[in-house]
């Protein structure tokens, strides 16, 4: 999809140029695609919270679930030992 | 002294001007800047930064020290410069550590161009998370020592707004090392006829039209070249609101975008980077294109380096010093070595080799029968190569390189030596080519005639002019002889 995206802008670029020869403002374009690469960059560091968030989410129920599994175990450790004991 | 040589001496680097923020001068040797109270605060936060002091530490960044204003008065009110000094109201007064040997991007070759480039982005990062940042990113704020870049104008640091996430020199590095780079690497054009015109670089309009309808589409052409191209051409140029500062309210961000641009910038450099083991006239000339058998070479190189443990120059010139043997066995011996090539390949290995195995060699493009003029606003910007290397050598070598300044470049014996003379103080260590060599023939191509009488008498003759012959060996079953030569002064 974003391939897409990227393939039908540099599309619309190249068939809108129009002074592409001419001296414009130099570095205007490098500025301006910059300043259009940093909002995609902008855009990853809310993804990458969201990943981190979704992991942590994650790992945090992962926990959650081997502390339940260790804390049924001990108990049945338990009461094994004190079916022994009876 | 009189006071035009005073004058000369005590003088504010011409290349200095360009900067609001304070001035450099040259006063008896010693390298002094004047800073403006508008660039005080700057330098006041790069010189406390962590960044500053690790960067000098590894010498990649100019030693400085902040002179008191009695320290300072006292150099000034030698110079024709002292009404600065009292104009100086609230500035500051540093001292730089002198890099010997001025030298320009347009004499480096692209080894050393990356290398600097990878040293700018390396202050622009460490530098980040200190809340300073560099104002511009050109190569002329570089200068090598040896072959280890040193990062030398002082005033290009500043504080930034941590919530800016635009880095405004992007464009210029861009301009000034991706692109040179870019064009190098594949289109073969040379950095020395580039930079030499253009100091401040390539825009990315003037490189899209070299490039094909295809390569306009591949990486890294596309992302570096195309896209600024066509976001340029459809720009307004009265439209000023791409120059505004964007400011975010969330630093993390900021910095994660700045971050992310410096990574960007970093793979494309990387990716630009020149190959080791690229092939040019010159490049094999040692291993396989010569004249010589082993036997000759050991017999050449123990010939320089008796002369270097005899003499002992501190400063040495290897003109013509292809992949720098001879370089390197100076630089071995404790010689600084200025070492000068026309060909861009051959200095790029010598720079590998000076890197490796930690010489001290400073290899520039430099063709001495056409060397490096002066250049830059009323030519006094970047003095000629000429100007720098003048009596600044205790010896110089010209090692199989004669021939091709009396032949290719049609340059007069006597003229040669009489150059070489104003070269070095000292010594000359020098190898006569006569015309029967082959290697001598094949650039006379025919022309035999027009070099029939040089001799080895008539070069000792030409030689003893300037210099005293202090000894001679002929290389046997050859038409090659070495001498050692003293300057008369």
């Amino acid at each position: 999809m974003l391939t897409r995206i990227l393939l039908i802008c540099v599309g619309v670029l190249m068939v809108a140029q129009t002074r592409v020869y001419a001296y414009v403002d130099p570095g205007s374009g490098t500025l301006i695609w910059q300043i259009l690469l940093g909002a995609s960059f902008g855009v990853m560091f809310y993804l990458r919270r969201i990943i981190g968030w979704v992991r942590g989410l994650r790992s945090r129920k992962e926990e959650a679930t081997s502390a339940k599994l260790s804390l049924q175990e001990t108990e049945k450790e338990r009461e094994s030992v004190n079916g022994q004991v009876i | 002294m009189t006071r035009s040589t005073q004058s000369s001496l005590n003088r504010a680097m011409p290349a200095s001007f360009r900067d609001p923020a304070g001035r450099l001068f040259a006063i008896d040797g010693r390298i002094i800047r004047i800073v403006n109270r508008s660039g005080v605060r700057d330098l006041k936060a790069f010189l406390n930064s962590s960044t500053s002091r690790r960067f000098i530490e590894l010498g990649s960044l100019v030693r400085t020290d902040i002179l008191d204003a009695r320290t300072a008065w006292s150099l000034f009110e030698k110079s024709a410069n002292h009404n600065l000094f009292n104009n100086a109201d609230g500035s500051m007064f540093v001292e730089h550590e002198k890099v010997p040997f001025q030298n320009f991007p347009y004499e480096w070759p692209p080894e050393m161009l990356y290398s600097a480039g990878s040293l700018t982005l390396d202050l622009a990062e460490s530098l980040l998370d200190e809340g300073l940042g560099l104002k511009d990113a050109t190569p002329y704020n570089i200068i090598f020592r040896g072959a280890n870049p040193v990062f030398v104008d002082l005033l290009s640091f500043e504080e930034r707004n941590p919530g800016d996430p635009i880095w405004l020199p992007q464009a210029q590095f861009e301009r000034t090392f991706l692109l040179p780079l870019l064009v190098n690497k594949y289109f073969g054009m040379q950095l020395d006829q580039l930079l030499s015109v253009r100091r401040d670089g390539l825009d990315a309009e003037d490189v899209y039209r070299m490039c094909g309808p295809i390569r306009k589409l591949l990486p890294p052409f596309l992302s570096l070249i195309s896209i600024p191209a066509w976001l340029g051409a459809r720009h307004n140029e009265d439209n000023q609101t791409i120059y505004k500062s964007k400011i975010l309210d969330n630093l993390d961000k900021a910095r994660f975008i700045l971050r992310s641009s410096f990574s960007r910038l970093r793979r494309i450099l990387n990716k630009l980077e020149p190959k080791h083991g690229k092939s040019s006239v010159w490049s094999d000339y040692t291993a396989t294109n010569n004249n010589y058998s082993e036997s000759h070479l050991e017999a050449k190189n123990k010939f320089v380096d008796d002369a270097m443990i005899e003499f002992n120059p501190k400063t040495v010139l290897d003109i013509g010093c292809n992949t720098g043997d001879y370089s390197a066995i100076a630089a071995r011996r404790g010689a600084r070595v200025v070492a000068i090539d026309s060909d861009a390949v051959v200095i790029g290995e010598t720079w590998r080799r000076a890197c490796n195995e930690g010489l001290d060699i400073l290899p520039l493009v430099v063709n001495l029968t056409r060397p490096s003029p002066a250049i830059g606003w009323r030519n006094g910007e970047c003095p000629a190569f000429l100007d720098r290397a003048r009596g600044a050598f205790d010896a110089v070598l010209m090692l199989a390189v004669i021939h091709h300044m009396l032949v290719s470049e049609r340059i007069p014996l006597p003229e040669i030596i009489d150059l070489v003379a104003e070269l070095t103080t000292d010594i000359l260590v020098i190898e006569f080519i006569a015309p029967d060599d082959s290697m001598f023939r094949r650039l006379t191509r025919g022309r035999d005639q027009l070099f029939s009488d040089l001799t080895p008498q008539l070069f000792e003759e030409s030689c003893r002019r300037r210099f005293e012959i202090v000894r001679s060996q002929h290389l046997e079953r050859t038409s090659r002889w070495l001498y050692i030569l003293r300057n008369k002064k």
